[in-house]
């Protein structure tokens, strides 16, 4: 990592330093209110680590900063390093919070919540991290080429359709047989095909999530991911006018 | 001679907007003040000299390097304040500097509180709660905190009370003493250029309309009165931007030495040029054009 990297990835820890204590405790809050459903449980980890990592990003937008930082020694591919920096460090913290407070609900609640007991794991920690570090290196790239909030809602925008079809994809590929469908069995068309889709991607989660061969080959597939999303970022931020 | 910067045929086409093909140069330890009507393209230059913006075409020199192969060195030995003073409100004035210090190599902390306590800025105030003046004071400290060789300013001085701006222009004057430390900086305040800048260039509508220094720019131009009849055939080519009236006209002329010899005794009254004049005069002549050319 270059010098005006890590000053980027420093500058960013600084001016978010003063929302780390109230977001630790909304992030505790949160997985204390979701704490019922396993499946909203880790989806709501995931979802407020992505919104920690991005909020370097909403404080640059909301004081224009960008050109700034553009300005000061250093090239775009830096500051896109600095941020893949800043949010893989983001997500790590994440990742241990969630692991800490998944342990500290597990230790208070006991059996009333046995399903937690499952995330504090590799299994847990692999599926925490696909989502988070999948959901960030799709969105970098978004935002390096059209700025925060364009990029926020061409990626939600995006993200929504790739997924339907991602699940509806998954729903050929695992034999019906394997899963319980539960209610998304009797909905009708592409809505019952995407719930469905959800079930049998739960049960592929279930399945194989934590065993070595399936961390070894989502750790390589993430390293491709980071190289092609760091590239596109790279790309993309240079030929952006600030 | 060696030159702080040089542009050559640099060109940025916005929507709208095009700065058009650009060429010139800053010789090194000097001052060039940088005019023109507001959207000349003064902003989107310095932006260019930056890399904030990308260039359509063209290639700018700095230190003699080329801006984008050697970004981080030559953004390492520039210093800059933009249009705006994008700093983080919620910061005190010292965290602002905490952010942007480690940028730099050679970061002068003692030299920046040193600056801080001359420009009279509370270090334990929040960015927040300071006017634009002190704002730009900060923005001008830390532009000067780095031993920076060139100094890009772009209306430094907007904001300012003039006790501050004096005692600016006067610091402008003390950083190139030095020969190696250049300054550019646009302003509208063209008396504060008259007073330090070795150099002049206009922009108007995104182009380069001269780039010359100081004392032969206001010695080539001059606001010039007369009969309107005087106007009559070859002799309107004399002048830009002319205003008739009905006691005579006022016009622009761009060779003040070509005016006296061919209209001596004819009655025309030849004023030193201002550069405010300068700019009123190019910019009347800019929607002008623009008028004839709807028409």
């Amino acid at each position: 990592m270059s010098k005006p990297a890590i000053a980027l990835f420093k500058k960013d820890l600084r001016i978010t330093r003063v929302l780390w204590a109230p977001m630790a405790f909304t992030y505790g809050n949160f997985l204390l209110m979701f704490r019922e459903n396993v499946w909203v449980y880790l989806a709501t980890g995931a979802c407020l680590t992505f919104v920690a990592a991005a909020t370097a990003l909403g404080i640059d937008d909301r004081y224009q900063a960008d050109p700034l930082f553009a300005a000061l020694p250093g090239t775009r591919r830096s500051l896109v390093g600095g941020r893949f920096l800043a949010w893989g460090m983001v997500t790590a913290a994440g990742l241990g919070l969630f692991l800490i407070y998944t342990a500290l609900l597990q230790a208070a609640f006991g059996e009333r919540v046995p399903r937690l007991t499952s995330l504090v794991s590799g299994k847990g920690a692999t599926a925490f991290l696909a989502g988070t570090l999948l959901t960030g290196l799709i969105f970098l790239p978004f935002n390096f080429r059209f700025g925060l909030w364009r990029g926020m809602w061409l990626f939600t925008a995006a993200g929504f359709g790739l997924s339907i079809i991602a699940l509806n994809a998954i729903v050929r590929l695992v034999p019906p047989s394997a899963y319980d469908a539960g209610s998304a069995a009797s909905l009708p068309g592409a809505v019952g095909s995407t719930g469905r889709g959800l079930r049998a991607l739960a049960w592929l989660i279930e399945r194989y999530m934590g065993r070595p061969d399936v961390i070894a080959a989502s750790a390589v597939v993430l390293a491709f991911l980071v190289y092609l999303s760091y590239r596109l970022s790279v790309r993309f931020y240079r030929n952006r006018d600030l | 001679m060696e030159y702080a910067f040089e542009v050559n045929a640099l060109r940025k086409e916005y929507p709208g907007f095009t700065l058009r093909d650009v060429s010139f140069a800053l010789p090194r330890g000097h001052i060039m003040g940088l005019i023109g009507p507001n959207g000349a393209g003064k902003t989107t230059f310095i932006k260019l000299m930056l890399n904030i913006v990308r260039r359509t075409a063209g290639d700018i020199k700095i230190f003699g390097l080329d801006s984008l192969a050697h970004e981080e060195e030559i953004k390492s030995r520039t210093g800059f304040v933009l249009d705006e003073t994008p700093f983080y409100g919620y910061l005190k004035v010292d965290g602002v500097a905490s952010v942007i210090a480690p940028f730099y190599k050679s970061w002068d902390g003692a030299r920046f509180n040193r600056l801080c306590r001359e420009f009279e800025l509370p270090f334990r105030k929040r960015v927040n709660s300071l006017s634009r003046g002190m704002k730009m004071k900060l923005a001008l400290a830390i532009a000067l905190s780095h031993g920076a060789e060139l100094v890009l300013l772009d209306e430094p001085t907007s904001g300012l009370d003039p006790v501050f701006r004096r005692e600016l222009l006067e610091r402008l004057s003390g950083l190139i003493q030095d020969g190696r430390t250049s300054v550019l900086f646009s302003t509208h305040i063209t008396s504060d250029l008259e007073r330090v800048a070795d150099y002049i260039t206009c922009l108007r509508d995104g182009d380069l309309i001269f780039s010359a220094g100081r004392d032969e720019v206001l010695e080539k131009w001059a606001v010039v009165k007369g009969a309107t009849e005087l106007l009559a055939g070859e002799t309107a080519k004399l002048f830009r931007s002319i205003n008739r009236g009905p006691y005579g006209f006022t016009a622009l002329a761009f060779d003040k030495e070509e005016v006296r010899r061919r209209l001596a005794g004819r009655g025309v009254v030849i004023e030193r040029i201002r550069l405010d004049d300068l700019v009123f005069f190019l910019g009347q002549e800019g929607r002008q054009e623009k008028e004839a050319a709807r028409e």
